[in-house]
Order: structure tokens, then C-alpha cells, then sequence
């Protein structure tokens, strides 16, 4: 999983769906690995890669009577393939994190913070969140 | 291991595992949203049992008669813990009652005001001549204390204008139709027959014949539920004035039983714009609620809710919506912008909802319906039971 924009509140994540799958309503922990600090998200929608050449490509492909005879290698066709088959997702920024230095998080509002792409991402689940936003548990990074 | 001391399993989470609130958290307006066969009444019916599991009193107004059978497992078998031992009866803390059948309003209990109330919602305003006749009949009734509906009936028929003898005697008939209000209810007869008849073993018999007798709705707070419970007023079929009125003298009894000291109760209303006004629902939302009166409110038509619950909506729990003037209009009370909240409940599978407010620490989760060991469908009859 990598950031690929944010945008406000708004944060896109691009992942490969061969090695991951993530759903609506998900929560994520997107942690600069620089200042110990970062951002949760929960996922709000699911989408494919919009970028003009995967799009043009689509439309030769589509637009052509006949199957196109592929001159690329093996390698670079799988290649090709994996970006096209990529997916991205919309999340919404909920909460703003900092970890203390025995990897405690404490969790609250987000006031504009934004970690860089050097960041780790760690998936949390709806108990573990709860828990940790009801001040039960602490969630270590 | 709950951390609270009144929890309630409400849900699961994806991955299966229960998800606890506390029942603390739910004291406020709870709304639930979604579109049909998505699961609100499963999930309001596991928030119901939650409390009364916590001891808590509940009154649920049941458009479809999906809530009368809950104190019964899905086989058909009696849930022990939902009977309650009242020494001379064993019955269901699960109390279905159907409003003019076995539940019935003596006319002493109703009030000036409300009776007037009610008689001017049966038909339009009452004009200023035959108000003020009613309130002399009224007067008159009170100082002799002959609070009887036969008294009330002779009384209006003795009127010498025809035309406010007309008004009245038109409301009149129309409320005796009802059958709700009677002169008197039958619970001390009700009990000296159980007591000579002894403790019938069986809760079902008990039950079904508790369906042929009369209660008042005071009773059956304080008696049948003096322990936590749930009165299910049974509204399915019901015209809807008699739905109307129903739920109008309930809630001026709620008002009373509250103002008297009562426990707080929580109030599970069924598309609840069937029978109740804008205005009463404002009333029940900002007066009622502050006397300790909890609500739920559960539709698959969010716009017929006014904004003003929306706003004050603590609670919200929504299953999948497509329309967007149903997201537009439920999306102020999730905390989140129209946009963000649309994309989520659109990707909402069935049994699947997000809850968002105080049981959540006001963050959105997605959860599922957990399943529940009772009875939970309405009769609804069907012509053809298969495809």
C-alpha cells in the first residue's frame, strides 16, 4: 500500500489487490516513519486507476476488431498488466496519532497534520479502535 | 470481558467478533435508517432485549406485530429469562397488548385536557360553543364524580343546541368506536381470578388469555413490568385515528408516570410518522425526552423524520441507502459530509450498518447484526408462499 494523494481530508492510498484487499469502512494507520506521528483513515470508497494511459490503452483494446499481437515480453506484459490491475482507494482522514517512544498511540482530532510518504501502515480493527478511543486499551504501534 | 456495567452485545464486528455497548450510552435519541429487509428491526429488537436484559423499561409503538413474540425462541419454546413470577401469575415481561382489545384507557385517568385533546384530533377544532360545552359536561361530570363514558354519552345527548349536540355527539361515537376508552379496567377482577384459579404452569396459556382481558397502561407499567420489561402496543391493522389516539393518551400517561417519579423508560417508535404529528414528535423529542423518556426511532423512509430529531439524533445506526435524498437528509446526524456518508452506506451490504454517536466515541464503524434465538418476524399473510 502506498500514498498516492491527500487532498484536505481526503487521502488516496493505491494498493495491489494480489496481495491485499481492503473494504469499505476499514480504519488504517498511516505512521511517518520520520516523527513518529500520523494520521487514522477510515476507507470510504473502493475505485480503479483513472490515469490517461491505462485509459487509452482500454479503449484501443476495446475499439480493435481484432486481438492485438503482443511483441512485449513476458516480463514487461506482466508488467503492463499489475499497474492496470491496480486499485485505489478513497479514505477520509478521522483521527490524528503519536506514538510515544514505547510505541504507545494516543489518538485526537486531526488538526491538519499530514505524514510524508515514508510512512508504515497498519490496519486496525473496529474492537481494537473502539477499545483504544474509549481509553480501555492502548493500541503500540 | 465488558469493561461496562451495563452492557449490551448489539453486533459483530467483520471479523466476528461481538461488539459491547453501554446501555448508558443508548439514553438519548437513537435513530435507525435503512432501506427495507436490511435489518433495522433486527438490529432495534437486539437493542430492546439488550435493556430489558439490563432491567430497564421499555414501550415499543409496533406498526407490524413484529415485537409480540420476542419472550419465545425461534422453535417456539418459552426464553425463562424473559417470564417474570408476580406471585399470582406467571407471565411474560414481554407484554404484547393491542390498544380498544386488552388495553383500555378508564375515562377518570384521561384528564380534562387530554380528553379534550383527544376528542378535537378525532375530527377538526372544536368551536368555541361546543368547547365550552364539553367543559361544563366535563365540570359537571368531575364535581359529581361520575367519571363514566354511559354518563358522558347521556350528558351530550341532554344538549339543547343540535348543532353542538351533533358536534359532540359525532366525536362522541367516534371515540367510543375506538373501544380504548372504557369506564373502568378489570386488573383487581384479573387478578382474583388468577389467584383462585392458581398459577397456570404454562406461560403461553397465561399469555393468550391475558389477550382476552383488560389492562390499564399504569398497571402494566407498575405490575407487569415493575422489573424491566417491554409493553408492545401492537398497532398492526389498526385504522389511523385509533393508531393515533393510542399513542397520544400513552404518551400523556408517560408524561404523568414520569412527572410522578417513574424509572426513565426508552420508547422504540415504528415509523413514527404514522401516528404521531410533527408537532407531538417535537414534543416527544424535546419535553418528554427531558422527563426521562429514551427513544429509538426506526424507518425506512428517513425523510418523513423532521430535521430537527436529525440534528439532535445522539445515536445513529444506517443500513444500505441508495436514494440520495434519504442520504442528504440522514447525513447531518452522522458527523460526516454527504459526500463521504453516501459513498459508505451505498457500499453497506445487508445486515450490515454503520453506527456513528456516543455508543461509538462519535467515530463510524461498520458493523453486522448478530443473530438472535427469537421469535422475530410479523404474521404477515401471504397468498403464495413460494416462487
Amino acid at each position: 500500500m502506498q500514498l498516492l494523494m491527500i487532498e484536505g481530508d481526503s487521502v488516496v492510498l493505491v494498493y495491489n489487490p494480489l496481495r491485499e484487499q481492503v473494504e469499505v469502512g476499514e480504519n488504517i494507520m498511516i505512521i511517518d516513519r520520520g516523527d513518529r506521528r500520523g494520521i487514522l483513515v477510515q476507507i470510504v470508497e473502493i475505485s480503479v486507476p483513472d490515469l490517461p494511459g491505462i485509459l487509452l490503452n482500454i479503449i484501443r483494446k476495446e475499439a480493435s476488431e481484432v486481438e492485438g499481437i503482443k511483441h512485449a515480453s513476458r516480463e514487461a506484459s506482466e508488467r503492463y498488466h499489475a499497474v492496470e490491475n491496480m486499485k485505489y482507494t478513497r479514505a477520509r482522514v478521522t483521527r490524528q496519532l503519536i506514538a510515544d517512544k514505547d510505541g504507545n498511540i494516543t489518538f485526537s482530532m486531526w488538526t491538519g497534520y499530514v505524514p510524508s510518504r515514508n510512512a508504515d501502515f497498519r490496519r486496525i480493527d473496529e474492537l481494537e479502535l473502539i477499545e483504544a478511543l474509549r481509553g480501555h486499551v492502548h493500541v503500540r504501534v | 470481558m465488558s469493561e461496562f456495567r451495563y452492557p449490551i452485545v448489539i453486533a459483530k464486528t467483520r471479523k466476528g467478533k461481538d461488539f459491547i455497548v453501554s446501555a448508558k450510552d443508548l439514553q438519548g435519541i437513537n435513530t435507525i435508517v435503512g432501506m427495507k429487509f436490511m435489518g433495522k428491526s433486527h438490529l432495534a429488537k437486539t437493542l430492546l432485549l439488550g435493556l430489558v436484559d439490563n432491567g430497564a423499561k421499555c414501550v415499543v409503538f409496533d406498526v407490524n406485530d413484529e415485537y409480540s413474540r420476542l419472550w419465545l425462541n425461534r422453535d417456539g419454546g418459552i426464553r425463562e429469562e424473559y417470564v417474570v413470577d408476580l406471585g399470582y401469575i406467571r407471565c411474560s415481561k414481554i407484554f404484547p397488548v393491542r390498544p380498544g382489545v386488552n388495553l383500555r384507557f378508564p375515562l377518570r385517568s384521561i384528564g380534562r385536557e387530554n380528553f379534550i385533546d383527544i376528542m378535537e384530533s378525532l375530527l377538526e377544532k372544536l368551536g368555541g360553543p361546543s368547547l365550552a360545552t364539553l367543559l361544563s359536561i366535563l365540570d359537571d361530570m368531575s364535581s359529581e364524580k361520575t367519571w363514566t363514558m354511559n354518563q358522558l354519552e347521556f350528558k351530550i345527548k341532554s344538549v339543547y343546541d343540535k348543532s353542538i349536540k351533533g358536534a359532540l355527539e359525532r366525536r362522541f361515537n367516534l371515540l367510543k368506536n375506538t373501544g380504548l376508552i372504557v369506564n373502568e379496567t378489570e386488573e383487581e377482577k384479573i387478578e382474583e381470578s388468577f389467584r383462585f384459579r392458581g398459577k397456570i404452569p404454562d406461560v403461553r396459556v397465561t399469555m393468550k388469555l391475558i389477550q382476552s382481558m383488560s389492562f390499564s397502561f399504569e398497571h402494566i407499567m407498575s405490575e407487569m413490568l415493575k422489573n424491566g420489561g417491554a409493553l408492545i402496543l401492537n398497532l398492526k391493522g389498526l385504522d389511523r385515528l385509533t393508531m393515533r389516539i393510542s399513542v397520544q393518551l400513552i404518551l400523556n400517561k408517560l408524561v404523568k408516570l414520569l412527572e410522578g417519579g417513574m424509572e426513565p423508560i426508552f420508547l422504540f417508535a415504528e415509523e413514527a410518522h404514522l401516528y404521531l404529528d410533527e408537532v407531538a414528535w417535537i414534543d416527544v423529542v424535546t419535553r418528554i425526552r427531558h422527563l426521562g423518556a429514551w427513544q429509538f426511532f426506526m424507518t425506512n423512509t428517513p425523510p418523513s423524520i423532521p430535521p430537527l430529531i436529525i440534528r439532535q439524533t445522539d445515536n445513529l445506526f444506517t443500513f444500505h441507502l441508495s436514494i440520495p435524498e434519504d442520504i442528504k437528509h440522514v447525513s447531518p446526524a452522522s458527523g460526516m459530509d454527504y459526500n463521504v456518508f453516501g459513498r459508505m452506506v451505498k457500499a453497506l451490504s445487508p445486515r450490515e450498518f454503520i453506527a456513528v454517536g456516543a455508543v461509538t466515541e462519535q467515530y463510524p464503524l461498520v458493523l453486522r447484526t448478530r443473530e438472535l434465538d427469537v421469535m422475530t418476524a410479523g404474521e404477515t399473510r401471504l397468498k403464495f408462499r413460494e416462487r
